[in-house]
This record gives structure tokens, sequence and C-alpha cells, in this order.
């Protein structure tokens, strides 16, 4: 989902300069050959070198992939596919009711685009992971003989689950980003209220599971929450790395990354109220005529191009909000509508999977707000 | 009309099952004429034909299958190495498109045969852009197998798809040479369109809503959390459409639930969580201040779960589900372990445990974070369950109590209805300190196995 890294870019596009890679450090060295066994394909984000990584929460792991799609895009141009969700049914042999698209990344080096994929609805349903070209035409991104790593997520303590069986307590991964050597999960349980996020370093190593925070942002009031979060980017603000999370409740929160370690409570600085009976569903971060937005996709109130002006100065909102909004100033982008999915395409452009009034699903290339 | 089939023991074929009928090509057994000048070797003991390899006992294992091959032919396919866009060439099959007229021209999609273009009524065209269906191609005992990665969908049409014009030619041998006949079209022969489709078993709606937690008809105002729990796997993808809050009049309550496309089931797929909106449960938040809390004190609900979810079967509930409850004051305490009350069971005995709650808890919780250990910090055996309610939590060891003193291990996550957790309330009031806690901690609560309280 969040695969639109400006670290990541950068550093891909300074090894395209460069014309040669000899020497540099290659992500895809500490993977190795052979099968990821994904029991589900969800939340997906794109590292340099052609990494892509797959979250599997009924796994409860990352997945690291080396998609050897490392560019440059063999042809331009925008990607349009009508009626993907008809299309990602037929190549697997079904219809759009037994499909479901769980999230869309484009790989930066190369403007593909990735679908994660569940076919069949029910608990037992075959992961997939999809790769769409300039020219529409899907194909089944290999998962044999490839080369790969995996991370567990670590679990609750639950020391009698043993003599239980199986314990029933899940994590849905909302949201993964790759940042400059570590891999960002947001997690919610399906028992307790808990938003958690999870640093994983990577190369992924055999011991190293991560380090897991819980956020808290500051309500209204004199109140803190819990809350799930829902979609992150992560953002340099004055030279240090945030990470911009939307909550479930629509706050807009910020918090440093270098506050992210093992055992922290950490209180994020809301920055923007927007609106209730909303859920923010995609983020990215884009830059246009000299300046920073962000582009929020939600559920009800459409698509958001939010303002980065004066975000590292916000002291954070305490007061009561009643007329629904504050903070952070945004647009609602009328243009587009439906949107369910989002990734930047390119430095003008975003790629969107929507629904249609008429209930297709298409993926579009639109320009960048 | 059963047959065998080489490599597979039971095969019943469905090859006319819908609608029997060739397009472009005749009949379906009709394939003598279809040898021609170009394509030389063409020598058959039996006419080409479509069908389905199908074994009830396996129906996952569905796959399609040419015979009437010539020798030649399945040995020459057998040895020419093609891709995937190649085989689909020859050989494809597309999920049909429900009656609906294709349309029209393709999107750069898979590779698809060229000569249905012309001649045929729309109908007749029953490629369309979609791509074929994944799978693998192999030929083997005579017969061109296509194995579908994924099972074919029972009751789902399936177009088959063969251009016998593809078939490797005698004198390609060379790559070059085979890569100029699939591009050629050498011969006027159409290709043969065959409609398939998977027998689908029988609908039953067994699957029933088993229970709702929490369990009692009295919840508080704040309550955070539904449990619901299927008797069978469950599909996903609808889960906040089937599930609706009715008032006392029967009006639908808008905007209840916190709705989250990942949907919050456990690995199994039989339970669903259902949680609240924070939003409207948390005070002083833009959605309550607005809209109001979604559950209002002193009033009456029906939580109702449609009968029209899926179970993963593809097939209804049994019955629809209602839940009726009376909205109390919200909780704001924490729970306590020092106000719980415990009945050590006497030694001697695998007489249960039992801990009694001053109000109802988290069943989910309940049952992963509290647990019993021994003086030595071993956890003891055994199994537990939530009775009256969830307002009481009973264990019962698999061997026998021995005197000795035992400590209940309490996960300080442990919530109430309401979501306040051990030490602290859902919502933290930043004017009163509270401990600023992310590792979850532990709280002991001892209790002691009299063997005095035993006549054995």
């Amino acid at each position: 989902m969040v695969s639109r890294i400006r670290v990541a870019l950068s550093v891909l596009v300074a090894l395209a300069l460069v014309a040669s890679t000899a020497g540099a450090a290659d992500l895809t060295a500490s993977l190795q050959n052979g099968t990821p066994e994904l029991k589900s394909a969800g939340s997906l984000a794109f590292g340099p070198d052609g990494v892509l990584f797959v979250a599997d929460p009924q796994g409860a792991c990352i997945f690291a992939i080396d998609t050897q799609d490392r560019g440059p895009s063999d042809s331009a141009g925008p990607l349009n596919v009508e009626k993907i969700d008809e299309k990602v049914a037929a190549l697997l042999g079904t219809t759009p009711q037994e499909i479901m698209i769980n999230d869309l990344a484009v790989n930066p080096a190369s403007g593909k685009a990735y679908l994660s994929v569940s076919r069949g609805r029910g608990p037992t349903a075959a992961p997939v992971v999809l790769r769409v070209d300039r020219a529409g035409k899907l194909s089944q991104l290999p998962m044999k003989d490839v080369k790969f790593a995996k991370a567990s997520l670590p679990d609750a303590p639950d020391p009698a689950a043993q003599q239980r069986g199986q314990s029933l307590r899940a994590q849905a991964i909302t949201d993964m980003a790759y940042v400059d050597g570590r891999v960002f999960v947001a997690g919610l349980s399906n028992e307790e209220f808990a938003s958690k996020l999870r640093a994983i370093p990577f190369p992924f190593t055999a011991v190293d599971a991560g380090t897991s925070v819980e956020i808290f942002h500051g309500a209204h009031g004199k109140f803190e929450t819990r809350s799930p979060v829902r979609t992150f980017v992560a953002y340099k603000v004055g030279g240090e790395d945030q990470l911009l999370a939307a909550y479930t409740c629509t706050p807009l929160v910020k918090f440093p990354v270098k506050m992210l370690s093992p055992g922290q409570h950490l209180k994020g600085t809301t920055v923007a109220e927007l609106g209730n009976r909303n859920n923010p569903l995609d983020m990215i971060v884009y830059q246009k005529d000299g300046t920073d937005y962000l582009l929020l996709a939600n559920s009800s109130r459409g698509m958001m191009k939010i303002t980065t002006e004066g975000i590292d100065k916000a002291e954070g909102i305490t007061d009561k909000v009643i007329d629904g909004t504050k903070g952070q100033k945004y647009d609602t982008i009328g243009a587009m509508k439906g949107v369910m999915q989002l990734d930047k395409f390119d430095k003008d452009n975003a790629l969107v999977l929507v629904r249609t009034d008429a209930g297709a699903m298409n993926l579009d290339t639109v320009p960048l707000p | 009309m059963p047959f065998a089939a080489p490599w597979q023991r039971v095969l019943a074929i469905f090859g006319l099952l819908l609608t029997g009928t060739l397009i472009g090509c005749g009949a379906a057994t009709s394939t003598t004429s279809r040898s021609t000048a170009s394509a030389p070797s063409r020598t058959r003991s039996e006419p080409t034909t479509i069908r389905l390899a199908f074994d009830y006992k396996n129906p996952k294992a569905a796959a399609v299958e040419v015979v009437g091959l010539s020798a030649n032919e399945t040995d020459r396919l057998a040895r020419v190495g093609w891709d995937e866009s190649q085989w689909n060439a020859l050989l494809a099959i597309y999920v049909a498109p429900d009656g609906v007229a294709p349309d029209g021209a393709p999107a750069g999609q898979n590779e698809k045969p060229s000569d249905l273009k012309d001649g045929k009524s729309p109908k007749d065209h029953l490629v369309t852009d979609r791509p074929a269906v994944l799978g693998t191609h192999r030929v083997a005992g005579g017969v061109l197998r296509f194995e579908p990665q994924y099972p074919l969908q029972p009751g789902l049409a399936y177009d088959v798809v063969l251009d016998l014009s593809r078939l490797p030619q005698a004198n390609a041998a060379s790559s070059a040479s085979r890569e100029a006949n699939a591009h050629e079209t050498l011969s006027p022969i159409a290709p043969l369109t065959q409609r398939l489709q998977v027998p689908k078993p029988p609908t039953v709606a067994t699957t029933i809503v088993e229970h709702v937690y929490p369990s009692a008809n009295e919840l508080p105002e704040n309550l955070l959390k539904f449990y619901l729990h299927f008797s069978a796997l469950m599909s996903r993808g609808e889960a906040y459409r089937r599930v609706h809050l009715l008032d006392s009049a029967g009006r639908e309550v808008q905007w209840p639930f916190l709705e989250l496309d990942e949907e919050l089931w456990d690995p199994a797929g039989k339970r669903f969580t259902l949680f609240f909106d924070p939003g409207r449960v948390k005070r002083e938040l833009v959605p309550r201040l607005e809209m109001g809390p979604a559950l209002v004190e002193g009033k009456t609900y029906t939580l109702v779960i449609d009968k029209d979810w899926l179970d993963a079967a593809g097939n209804q509930l049994r019955e629809p589900y209602r839940k009726e409850f009376h909205v109390v004051a919200p909780d704001d305490k924490p729970p306590t372990p020092d106000t719980w009350k415990i009945t050590p069971p006497a030694a001697r005995t695998s007489t249960p445990l039992e801990v009694v709650f001053p109000e109802a808890l988290d069943h989910a919780l309940l049952m992963r974070q509290l647990w019993v250990e021994n003086e030595r910090g071993e956890v003891v055996a055994g199994s537990n369950k939530t009775v009256e309610a969830e307002t009481r939590w009973q264990f019962t060891p698999e061997t026998e109590w021995q005197a000795g003193k035992y400590r209940i291990q309490v996960d300080t996550t442990l919530e109430d209805l309401a979501g306040n957790s051990i030490g602290r309330p859902f919502e933290v009031d930043v004017f009163n300190s509270v401990e600023r806690r992310v590792e979850p901690k532990r709280v002991a609560v001892p209790f002691e196995v009299h063997s005095t309280g035993s006549e054995e």
C-alpha cells in the first residue's frame, strides 16, 4: 500500500543515474531461493531492487520477494484496465464475486502494478500476487523457486496455548511500508483493542522479529486514546523521518520514526481532524510545484489533498472539534471518486483502483491533483 | 457416459453438459473434415473431442482434455517446449461471459485465437477480452490435457477453444519454423469451441450463528465489541452488510460499527469480531459529538445477523440471528483482580476452580489471558470456560489438584466489555497520571488448595 517511499525512490533514481550497481548493496542479496508459502496475501509495499513486501495476515508474517522487476519501464504511458476485477477473476478461472483485491502497489522502478488477491472468499482462499503491465496484461508473480525471505510477527504471549488448541487470536495488518532498511507494519488484534506498529529491520534476521510499540494520539479535551492505525506514509519533516498515520476515527497523526523503540509509549501529535462517518483507506505523499502534499482516499469523504504546510510546527489539536474538521487544510478532489486503493504511479500520476457507480472495478492512471 | 482415461481411474465426461454445441465447426464429433493440405499428417482413428475430466471423488481435480489427436500430433506436442501463450493459442479455457455479449475489441490481454473474428454472430464470439484461465498443458497417453491452476468452479460455465491449426507441424523441426507456424494461418480450420461445466452439488443451508458474546442481555452504553461465533467456516468481504443494529422501533442505527476492509476473523474463519466505532464510544471525539453514541443508556436494541451471509461453501445461513439487549450505564472502571472471588477446589479432586467477577469480562480474552500456575511457576494443564454470561471463569485441571499454593496469572490486557483493561481505563484521562505501560504485564492472584477440603 505504501510503497511510495521517497527514500526508496531517491535510492532508485540514484542507482539509475550511476548506471552501474556494481558494489552497491543489493537488497536481494539476503534472499534465499525457495517457495514462499503464503497463507494469504494482504498489504503490499515495494522496496528498492524489485523487492516486494507481501503481508500475510493469516500466516502472521511478512514476505520479501525478489520480483526481478527492476525496470526500467518497457513502455511509456498510462496504465488503465477496465473491469480489472472481471479480468483477474477470469485469469483465476472464477467470477468477480469470488475474488477480493486486497491491495495495490506500483513498482516505482518499472511502473508495473501489483495486486494482492484472494481467490475464494473463505479462510482457505488461495493467495495470489498478480502483475499488470502498461498494456494491461495480467500475469501471475511466480512463487516457485524465487528468492525470498520471511519474518514472523511476534504473537501475544499465551502460555497455555498448547492446552487450548489453536488460538482464535489473529492480527489484521492494516498497512505496511518500507523505509530505509525497516519494514513498518500496522496491525490490529481481533481481540484486545490496541493498535500495534512494528518496525522490522530488513534484511530480516532469524531472531529479530522486530520491535513493537503502542501509539496513542492526543484526542480532544483531556483524553488520549488507543485506536487502530488505518494507513500511513513516511515523510520527512524538517529533515527528520516521520510517520503520518490516519486512524479509523479519522485524525491524522504524526510521530517521529526515531522514537519507535521497543516498550515505548509513544504519543503522536494530531495534525488534522478529517471528519466523521469516515474511514481513511489509503494515502500517498507527492510533490507538486515544489510543495509536498498528502493524498488520502476515504470511505465516504472522497479523496483529500492535504497540504503539508506548517506540519513541522504543528502543535497538535487538543480542543474540541465541533465543526467536523480542523488542522492541516485540505481540498476534496471531486474528480477522484470511489477510490479503494491508491499508489503513486510516477511523479505526475497516481494509480487508483476505483469502483464505478455501475459497480465495475477499474484500474486508472490519474493526474496528481 | 463413463470413460476410462489412460492415467485416471474414474472419469465422468460432461463434454456436452451445457450447450453441446460447437461453434464454427458443426457438431462435437464431426472432426474428420478438418484434415487439410496444410495439415498433412492428421490421420485420426476417432474424432477430436473436447471433454471435461471429472471425478466426483475429487471434484477439485477437474481438468479439460482433448482426445482424438493422432499419435504423431501428440508425440510432437509432447516435445514442443512452448510457453503459456503458445499453448493457449492451441487450447485455451475462458470463463464464459454468462450470456453477456462480449464487448468487442480485445484489450491487449493474453493471446487469443483470431479465427473467431469473422463470419459469426455476436453470440458466437464466446471469447472476450478476458484472459485465459491459468493452468498447465501437458500431453500423456495420447491425450492433451489442461489442468487449471485453481479448481474449476462448480456451476460456472467455461468455454474451451481448440485451434487445431496451431498444432506443431511435422516439418517444423526448428524453433524458427515453429514460431512461423504459430503465427500464420496455415489452414482454414475454424477453432472448436466447447462449453463445459463442473456439476454443482446441491446447496444445503446448515451453518448457524452458534453464539454471540457478550452473552448478557444488559450491556453498557460504551460496549466495545461483539464476537459472533458461527458453526462453520464463513465467507469474507460482506460482513458489514450482513449485521445490523436496530433500535426498539426497529429502525436501523446508522454507522454503529468500525468497518475494516480486512475484517477481523479468527484464523479458522468461524469467529468474527465486530467492534463498535470507537469514535462513537469515546467521549469528545467528533463522531460522537455530532451523532451521539451508537448505544444510549436506558434503551433497547437488537443485533440482527442476516440469513444472506454466506458461509465459505457459498450457502446461506440456516436462519437469521437476533439478539435483543438493554443498555445500562457506561462502564469506565478498569477491572481489578482484588475484587475477584475465588472458590478454591479441594485437593485430590478435579473440581473446577471458579473465579467470580463483579462484572462481565471479555470472553475471548478470558479464554486466553487467564491461566493457573503452581508454586514453582509451572502452568497447570487443564481446560477453561466462562459461565454466567462471562461473570465467572472455571478451570478444570487435567489431573487432580494437589494440596499447595497456586496462583491465577492474569495478563493485564484483559478487558471488560467496554475495553477497560486492568489498571487502565479505555479512555485515559491525561490529568490523572496513569502508568505508561506497553509491554504486557501479569498480575498474580494467589489461592491455596487444602487437603482438608476433601473427604478422600
